[in-house]
C-alpha cells in the first residue's frame, strides 16, 4: 500500500525550521495544551473536601480535568489525565526533538543539531527560572536592587543577541551557537535571583524534566541510530527506577524524599535522587522511537505504525497494568506505572490525530494555532491565573461569594472566556505566521 | 449533503467489509465492533476485581490493581463524583450494543421480515432483563419453591433446546419465535424467586438498563428513519433529564400502597441516560454508512462534529451537574457519548487504515455473552469471600500468611497481581478456544 500524503499545510520555509511541518503534530501538541489550560484552571478552583476540610465544597469544572490528588490526597493517588499532563509533553516534546535533531544533523551536521539540542536545553531551565521569579515576586511585586540589576543585564544581552541575530549571523548557520550563548547566558544571569536551591531549580520541576529528558533523548538518538535497540534503553530506565524506587520505599516514610544533605548553608545543601528525570528520560526515549519508527525505519510511514508503534501501544498498556500492582502511579513521582500509562495514551492520541490528518483529512479547528504556539499559551495563561489569584485562592473562596446557580454560571465564564481569548490570540498569531519556540 | 435515498443501501456494508465473516447477519462480520466489544469485555473482568478489592483509601487502606481501573466513587465517595473511564463503562457498552443492534435490525428486516427482527429484539430484551435477575441471584436464601421453580426452568429451557435443534424447526422462523418464548418464559420463572422489588429488578439493575436502552434504541429508529432528525430525540432527552435533575431531582413515590398491585416507582433517570446513548449509537451507525462507497465520509462529516461537540456541552453541563455514574445524567451521558466515538473511531482505524488487531480482542467480542457469564462464575469466590471486607483485608491476610511486615510489600503485591491475572489469562484462554471450536455466544 503506498504512503498517505502528509497534510504539510505550509512550507518549511515559513516556519524558519529545517523540517517539515505536520499538522498531526501540531493538533496532537494542541490537544495537551487544551488540557493543560483546562487544567490550571481547576487547579485554581479545585475542592477542599478531598483535603478533610470542613468547609469542603465541590471544585468548578469536571473533577477528571483536575489532578487527582487535589480529588483527594490519598495514598495510592486516582490518576487522571491531567496526573499525565506533563508526561504526555514530555512525549510531544520527545517526537518534535526527533524530527528535528535527524533532520539537522542531516543537513547541516552533527554539531549543529547537537548545539540546537542543548540551546534548548539552557532555554527550558531559564523558563523554570522565570516562572520561580514570577511566583516569588508574586505577593507584594516588589523587586529587590539586585533582581533589577540581573533583569537589566539580561534585557541587554537579549537585545544584543537579536541585534546580532538578524545583522552578522541572519544567513551563517553559526546563529545557533549565538542561540546556545544567550540560552546559558540567561541562565546563569537569572539564577542569582532565584531562592530555591540547585536541586530544586535544576532537578526537580515539571520544565527541568523536560530540559533533561530532551536533553538525554538527543543524546540517545546519537548513541544508539537503531530504534529497535534504543528502546532498550528506555526498558533499562525503567528497570533502573523501579529498583531504586523499590529501595527508597522500604528505607524511608515517602519514596519520593530520598534526599542527602550534601553542603549544608549553601545552593547545594540538599540533593536527591532524580527519579522524575529518570522516568522522564525514558519517555522522551520512547517518543524518540516512536518517530524514528513512523518516519524513517519502514519504506513507509503505515508500515512502521503497524510493525512496530501499535504492537509497542498494546505493550506498554500491559507493562503499566503489571507494574501497578508494585508501584502504583503516582504524579508527585512519575512511576514506572505513570509513564508508561502516559506513553499509551500519547501513542492513543497520536494515531489518532494522524488518522484524521492522512485518512479523514480531518483536523479541530483551533488546536493546530494552539500547538503551533504552545509555549506561548503556557506563558499566557500565568497571566489570568495571575489575576484569578488576586480575588480566589480555590473553590471555597470562589463559591463563598458566588452561591448556586449564578456560582456556576459565573464559574463557566471564568473558564470559557479566558481559554476563548488565548484560542484567539493563537489563530491571529498563526495567521501572521508568529511563533515562540526555542 | 448527500440525499437520503443514496444513503442507505445496505450492499454497502458488502463493499466495505467484504473480507469479514457474521455475527450481525448473514454474510457479515465487523472485526472492529468485536474488538470494541472484546475490549469492554477485558476491562469488565478487570473492573469486577477492582471493586472486589476496593478500599477506604480515606481510611489508610490501600486497594488492589491500578485506582483509574474502578469506579470513582469506589474510590472516595465524595460530591461531586471523580469520573474515571470505567464510569463511562455502561454507556460505551449500550453505544457498542446500539450499533451492533442497529446492523442486525437492519439486516434482519431486509433479508427476512420486520416481525423477525422485532422478535430478535424482544428476545434480547428478556434476556437482558434474565440475566439481570441471574446476577442478582442470593445463593444464601434458596428454599423448597425457589427449588421447585427452578426445576420447572431446567426442564422448559431443555425442551426449548432440544425443539429449536429439531431439523423442522433449526432453520425457520420458529426457532426465534421458540427462543423468545424460553427468554419471556425465563424472564418470569426466575422472578418467583426473587424478594427484590420490580423496580430494582426490571429498571435498575444494569443489565435491565441495556435492555431497555435496546429496545428504545429500535423504537426510535424506526419511529424516526432519517438519523439527521433522529438524533434531535437525545437531545430532548438530554434536555429532560438535565431539567428533570435540576427541577425535581431524586423522586419517588409508591403505587396502590397496602394492596397486591403496591408498585415502587422513581424517576427513571438511569433509563433516560442509557437511551440517549442507545439512541445516538444508531444514529452513528447510519452516518457511518453515509457514503455507499466509503465509510470515511460520515465519520469525517457527522461523527467527529459529534464528538467534539458533546466533549464541549459535557464541560459546560458539568458545571451545573456534575457528572455522576450513579444516575447517568446529562453530563455523564455526553462524555460517554464524545468518549464512544472516538474509541470507535480509533478500532475502525486500527481496522481499516492501519490493519492492525489485537486477536485475543475478537476472540472476547465473539462470545461476549459467554465471556460475560464466565467473568461472573471466575468473580464468584472472590465476591463470596472478600467483596464486604475489600482489598486492604486481603493484602494484610496475605501478609500475615507470609509473615511480613508491610501490607504494601512486593511480595503481597505479587500475590495481589497473580490473583488478578489468573482469572484474565484463563478467560482469555476460553475465548480462544471458544473460537477454534467456532462457538459463537453472543447477547
Amino acid at each position: 500500500m503506498n504512503d498517505p500524503p502528509i497534510k504539510i499545510n505550509e512550507t518549511h520555509k515559513q516556519f524558519h525550521s529545517l523540517h517539515p511541518r505536520y499538522r498531526w503534530l501540531d493538533q496532537l501538541r494542541g490537544v495537551i495544551v487544551f488540557f493543560l489550560l483546562i487544567a490550571f484552571l481547576t487547579w485554581q478552583f479545585s475542592s477542599t473536601l478531598g483535603l478533610g476540610l470542613p468547609f469542603g465544597v465541590p471544585p468548578l469544572g469536571p473533577t477528571w480535568m483536575n489532578h487527582g490528588f487535589k480529588y483527594s490526597n490519598s495514598n495510592p493517588p486516582i490518576i487522571t489525565v491531567i496526573d499525565m499532563g506533563s508526561s504526555l509533553f514530555m512525549f510531544v516534546l520527545g517526537i518534535s526533538s526527533a524530527i528535528s535533531f535527524n533532520s539537522k544533523s542531516k543537513k547541516i551536521g552533527l554539531w549543529y543539531a547537537w548545539v540546537s539540542g542543548i540551546s534548548r536545553f539552557f532555554a527550558l531551565l531559564w523558563v523554570n527560572q522565570v516562572t520561580k521569579i514570577f511566583y516569588r515576586i508574586l505577593p507584594d511585586w516588589k523587586l529587590t536592587r539586585f533582581d533589577v540589576i540581573c533583569i537589566l543585564s539580561w534585557i541587554f544581552i537579549t537585545t544584543l543577541t537579536i541585534i546580532l541575530r538578524i545583522t552578522l549571523f541572519k544567513k551563517s548557520n553559526e546563529k545557533i551557537l549565538l542561540m546556545l550563548g544567550w540560552s546559558v547566558l540567561s541562565v546563569i544571569i537569572w539564577f542569582p535571583t532565584v531562592e530555591e536551591n540547585i536541586w530544586t531549580i535544576f532537578f526537580n520541576e515539571t520544565l527541568a524534566y523536560l530540559a533533561w529528558a530532551s536533553l538525554f533523548a538527543v543524546f540517545f538518538l546519537t548513541l544508539v541510530k537503531n530504534p529497535d535497540r534504543r528502546i532498550l534503553a528506555s526498558f533499562g530506565l525503567f528497570a533502573i527506577h523501579i529498583g531504586l524506587w523499590e529501595l527508597a520505599k522500604t528505607k524511608l516514610t515517602h519514596p519520593t524524599h530520598w534526599f542527602f544533605e550534601v553542603l549544608p548553608g549553601t545552593p547545594l545543601d540538599v540533593v536527591g535522587i532524580p527519579f522524575n528525570i529518570i522516568n522522564m528520560t525514558a519517555i522522551a526515549i520512547s517518543a524518540t522511537c516512536v518517530s524514528d519508527w513512523l518516519l524513517k525505519s519502514y519504506p513507509t510511514q503505515l508500515d512502521g505504525i503497524k510493525k512496530r508503534i501499535l504492537p509497542y501501544w498494546v505493550f506498554i498498556l500491559c507493562f503499566h497494568f503489571v507494574v501497578d500492582f508494585l508501584q502504583p502511579a503516582r504524579h508527585d513521582g512519575i512511576t514506572a506505572s505513570l509513564a508508561a500509562l502516559s506513553i499509551f495514551f500519547a501513542i492513543f492520541f497520536l494515531i489518532m490525530f494522524y488518522a484524521w490528518d492522512t485518512y479523514f483529512d480531518a483536523k479541530m479547528p483551533f488546536l493546530t494555532p494552539l500547538g503551533r504556539n504552545a509555549l506561548l499559551m503556557f506563558l499566557l495563561q500565568g497571566i489570568y491565573l495571575f489575576f484569578y489569584g488576586f480575588f480566589w485562592f480555590n473553590a471555597y473562596d470562589f463559591r463563598r461569594r458566588f452561591p448556586g446557580l449564578l456560582g456556576n454560571a459565573i464559574g463557566l465564564g471564568l473558564f470559557f472566556v479566558p481559554i476563548a481569548l488565548l484560542i484567539c490570540i493563537a489563530w491571529v498569531l498563526d495567521r501572521f505566521k508568529i511563533y515562540l519556540k526555542f | 449533503m448527500i440525499p437520503m435515498d443514496k444513503r442507505r443501501e445496505i450492499p454497502s456494508l458488502k463493499n466495505q467489509d467484504s473480507q469479514l465473516g457474521s455475527n450481525f447477519g448473514p454474510n457479515l462480520e465487523f472485526s472492529w465492533i468485536y474488538q470494541f466489544q472484546g475490549m469492554l469485555l477485558l476491562f469488565l473482568m478487570v473492573v469486577s476485581l477492582t471493586w472486589i478489592f476496593s478500599a477506604e483509601v480515606r481510611a489508610g487502606e490501600f486497594p488492589i490493581g491500578p485506582t483509574w481501573l474502578n469506579f470513582g466513587f469506589s474510590y472516595a465517595d465524595f460530591y461531586p463524583s471523580m469520573i474515571t473511564l470505567v464510569d463511562l463503562g455502561i454507556q460505551m457498552f449500550m453505544f457498542i450494543l446500539g450499533i451492533s443492534l442497529t446492523i442486525s435490525f437492519k439486516k434482519y428486516s431486509q433479508e427476512k421480515n420486520h416481525l423477525y427482527a422485532w422478535i430478535s429484539v424482544g428476545t434480547q430484551f428478556f434476556v437482558l432483563l434474565w440475566l439481570a435477575e441471574l446476577t442478582q441471584l442470593d445463593l444464601d436464601a434458596f428454599y423448597w419453591n425457589d427449588i421447585v421453580v427452578l426445576s420447572i426452568w431446567l426442564i422448559f429451557t431443555i425442551s426449548c433446546a432440544i425443539f429449536r435443534n429439531l431439523k423442522r424447526f433449526k432453520s425457520s422462523k420458529t426457532g426465534l419465535l421458540l427462543g423468545f418464548i424460553w427468554s419471556v418464559g425465563s424472564v418470569l420463572l426466575w422472578f418467583l424467586k426473587f424478594d427484590a422489588t420490580i423496580w430494582i429488578l426490571f429498571f435498575n439493575h444494569e443489565l435491565a438498563l441495556l435492555a431497555w436502552g435496546c429496545l428504545f434504541a429500535i423504537v426510535s429508529l424506526n419511529l424516526i428513519k432519517n438519523p439527521d432528525r433522529r438524533i434531535i430525540l437525545p437531545v430532548i432527552l438530554l434536555c429532560v433529564h438535565f431539567l428533570l435533575w435540576e427541577v425535581i431531582g431524586q423522586w419517588d413515590t409508591t403505587l396502590f400502597s397496602g394492596t397486591l398491585l403496591e408498585f415502587y416507582i422513581e424517576i427513571p433517570y438511569e433509563i433516560i441516560g442509557i437511551s440517549i446513548a442507545a439512541i445516538t449509537a444508531t444514529c452513528v451507525w447510519e452516518w457511518i454508512q453515509l457514503q455507499t462507497t466509503s465509510f470515511k465520509v460520515g465519520f469525517k462529516i457527522r461523527i467527529i462534529p459529534l464528538m467534539v461537540v458533546t466533549f464541549i456541552v459535557h464541560i459546560m453541563v458539568d458545571f451545573f451537574q456534575p457528572a455522576d455514574q450513579r444516575v447517568l445524567n446529562t453530563s455523564l451521558t455526553l462524555l460517554a457519548i464524545a468518549f464512544s466515538s472516538l474509541v470507535t473511531m480509533c478500532f475502525y482505524v486500527l481496522e481499516h487504515y492501519y490493519k492492525f488487531n489485537v486477536r485475543i480482542l475478537n476472540s472476547l467480542g465473539k462470545n461476549a455473552l459467554a465471556i460475560f457469564l464466565l467473568q461472573i462464575v471466575l468473580t464468584f469466590p472472590f465476591r463470596f469471600i472478600w467483596e464486604s471486607e475489600g482489598g486492604n483485608a486481603f493484602r494484610i491476610a496475605v501478609m500475615n500468611w507470609l509473615s511480613l511486615p508491610d501490607k504494601t510489600h512486593i511480595a503481597v503485591n505479587l500475590v495481589c497481581l497473580t490473583v488478578f491475572l489468573l482469572p484474565i489469562i484463563f478467560i482469555i484462554l476460553s475465548a480462544r478456544i471458544m473460537e477454534k471450536l467456532h462457538i459463537h455466544i453472543t447477547i
